[in-house]
């Protein structure tokens, strides 16, 4: 099977979405659930400190010893919200950010229906009931055997609500200023235009050695003169230098 | 410059401003801003255009930024474009008044089933538990039996135990994950919920035999009256929804397994939105009335009666409303 939605707009456009794999389905969910666990231990945190005027943790076993309306009340608004945010997290979230969560956003995913549109608040609230199941018999593993031997890698959850997690396509708008930039350079054909893109984003992250020896010969390839300078790292520097001109931006 | 770079920058430099005026239409109609519809049409004209861009890109250069930036774009004006309007409220109303009510007359057999399941595990756990006592501790912790065999019920001091709040935030949050697991562990066939509905009605009924042995039952009775009509009705009612997810599963009919469970979910999943806020008023009524001793048994019965009459007229409307169907055909 294809690990990719195809949609046929009715403007016989055509739109290609990724199916996300098991691996971004949970790096989106550790980043969600270290969120909202947080979120709800701070509101607990910040509670116990407001109302804790009486003295320390005694309040917390204050309001199990009687029933006066001063701690039942206290007791409701300290537990309700820690239980919202954490179990309404998910819902909330997906239903406002059309399918995203902050942890989908940073993993570069987001939920679609298969006309690859946001789903459905109802979709959102079974996707999220179905957990219970996914979840069995702990940590997720009914969920993750259902990812891995399922076509378009989804849960049970996912199975019922009729929704897909797919990889989301988002450069930014600079991403945009730079292609245009580039393409100015006559020099490069569009694959030395990815190249050269590639090549001066990935640049601190590459060993120093790797990334002299790849601008060399990606200079050596286009006939420009490789700087020649004993220091290592001054080469580097100046290879560097010599790739943002040919990018065509702007150099410190 | 050779004449395709030319041709290339010319290209780029004449359409980049259009791609950001979309992009930014894109973040704007996405925070629900109203737009007048000379701008709508704006919006449709540059998706087509882009479209046409994209292409483009595709096939000159596929696997470049530019492609998969305006492959992004296009995605993201798609939706906007092609997004169903918002209609929360109406949604939730025609669930109440319509689809809910509906469901509960096609699901009617899995209803009855399970109603009939929990009934037999109830007089199963009465039976076990009143022939046999000490398997009491089946269903009943230590402390609850030494209660009970002191002449008392464990439910005598809850107050002085949780505040009313907690104790029915505790009791909401455990009706609604037994009303969920019911419903949710049909997907393995229904055998998930049948163990569910199974257990409960064995405690139930393990439960009241052991109070009835020691002379209990009627206080248990009138601790459960306020809150216990709707609190089961739902359960069943969940039971009753699982048993239908497994059923598609079982008998998917013309449609293929997954298309039947996905339909059985969404037509259960609108009957438990309608019934899960009654579990929450039945936990209320838990934690404040129920443990009260200041009302009486008559209270407790209006309140208990008079509630569980209400869930089932919202529910029963899809009986009511088939029947005047049926009597105004010609």
């Amino acid at each position: 099977m294809s690990n990719e939605l195809k949609i046929h707009a009715a403007d016989a456009t055509e739109l290609t979405m990724e199916f996300a794999g098991l691996g971004s389905r949970a790096y989106a969910f550790i980043i969600d659930w270290h969120i909202r666990f947080l979120f709800a231990f701070v509101w607990l945190l910040l509670a116990w400190l407001v109302m804790s005027r009486d003295g320390g943790f005694e309040f917390f076993s204050g309001f199990f010893e009687d029933d006066s309306g001063l701690h039942s009340s206290r007791a409701l608004i300290t537990l309700l919200p820690a239980l919202g945010i954490y179990f309404l997290y998910h819902p909330v979230l997906e239903t406002v950010m059309q399918g995203r969560t902050p942890g989908k956003r940073m993993a570069g995913v987001r939920l679609v229906d298969a006309q690859g549109q946001t789903p459905g608040v109802a979709a959102l609230l079974i996707r999220n009931v179905f957990r219970l199941v996914d979840g069995l018999p702990a940590f997720y593993a009914v969920g993750c055997v259902a990812c891995m031997v399922t076509g378009r890698s989804v849960r049970i959850g996912d199975l019922a609500a009729g929704t897909l997690l797919v990889h989301e396509e988002k450069l930014s708008a600079r991403a945009l200023e730079r292609a245009q930039r580039v393409a100015g350079n006559q020099k490069l054909t569009p694959a030395d235009q990815e190249i050269l893109l590639d090549l001066v984003d990935r640049w601190k992250s590459l060993d120093l050695n790797v990334r002299t020896r790849l601008a060399e010969m990606f200079l050596e390839k286009l006939g420009e003169q490789v700087p020649v300078v004993a220091n290592s790292r001054h080469l580097n520097q100046e290879l560097f230098v010599k790739l943002q001109q040919l990018a065509g931006e702007a150099v410190p | 410059m050779n004449g395709t770079q030319q041709a290339l920058q010319r290209w780029l430099d004449g359409r980049v401003e259009r791609w950001q005026w979309l992009e930014q239409q894109c973040l704007l109609q996405g925070g629900g801003r109203q737009d007048s519809s000379r701008s709508s049409i704006e919006f449709i004209e540059g998706f087509r255009a882009l479209g046409s861009d994209l292409s483009l890109a595709r096939a000159t250069s596929p696997d470049s930024r530019l492609t998969r930036y305006l492959a992004g774009l296009f995605t993201r004006s798609y939706e906007q474009i092609y997004r169903r309007p918002s209609a929360l409220w109406r949604s939730l109303k025609d669930v109440f008044l319509h689809d809910a009510p509906a469901v509960v007359y096609d699901i009617r057999g899995a209803l009855a089933a399970t109603v009939s399941l929990f009934l037999v595990s109830i007089c199963c756990g009465w039976w076990l538990v009143y022939s046999f006592p000490d398997l009491a501790g089946l269903f009943a912790s230590q402390k609850m039996i030494d209660t009970v065999e002191a002449g008392d019920l464990w439910t005598d001091d809850l107050l002085n135990i949780l505040p009313s709040s907690v104790l029915a935030l505790s009791i909401i949050t455990n009706n609604v994950a037994v009303s969920l697991f019911a419903f949710v562990l049909g997907a393995f066939y229904g055998i998930g919920t049948i163990y569910i509905i199974s257990l409960n009605g064995l405690m139930l009924g393990g439960v009241f035999a052991f109070t009835a042995h020691h002379g209990l039952a009627g206080r248990l009775f009138e601790f459960i009256i306020a809150h216990g009509v709707v609190e089961l009705s739902v359960i069943c009612l969940a039971g009753a929804a699982g048993i239908y997810l497994g059923e598609s599963l079982i008998r998917p009919g013309n449609r293929t397994r997954v298309k039947a469970f996905r339909k059985a979910v969404r037509q259960a999943g609108a009957l438990l939105l309608v019934a899960i806020p009654f579990l929450v008023g039945a936990g209320l009524i838990e934690g404040y009335i129920s443990p009260n001793v200041a009302f009486p048994l008559s209270a407790r019965l209006v309140v208990g009666l008079g509630f569980g009459l209400v869930l089932w007229l919202v529910l029963t409307r899809g009986f009511w409303q088939r029947h005047a169907a049926r009597v105004t055909q010609p």
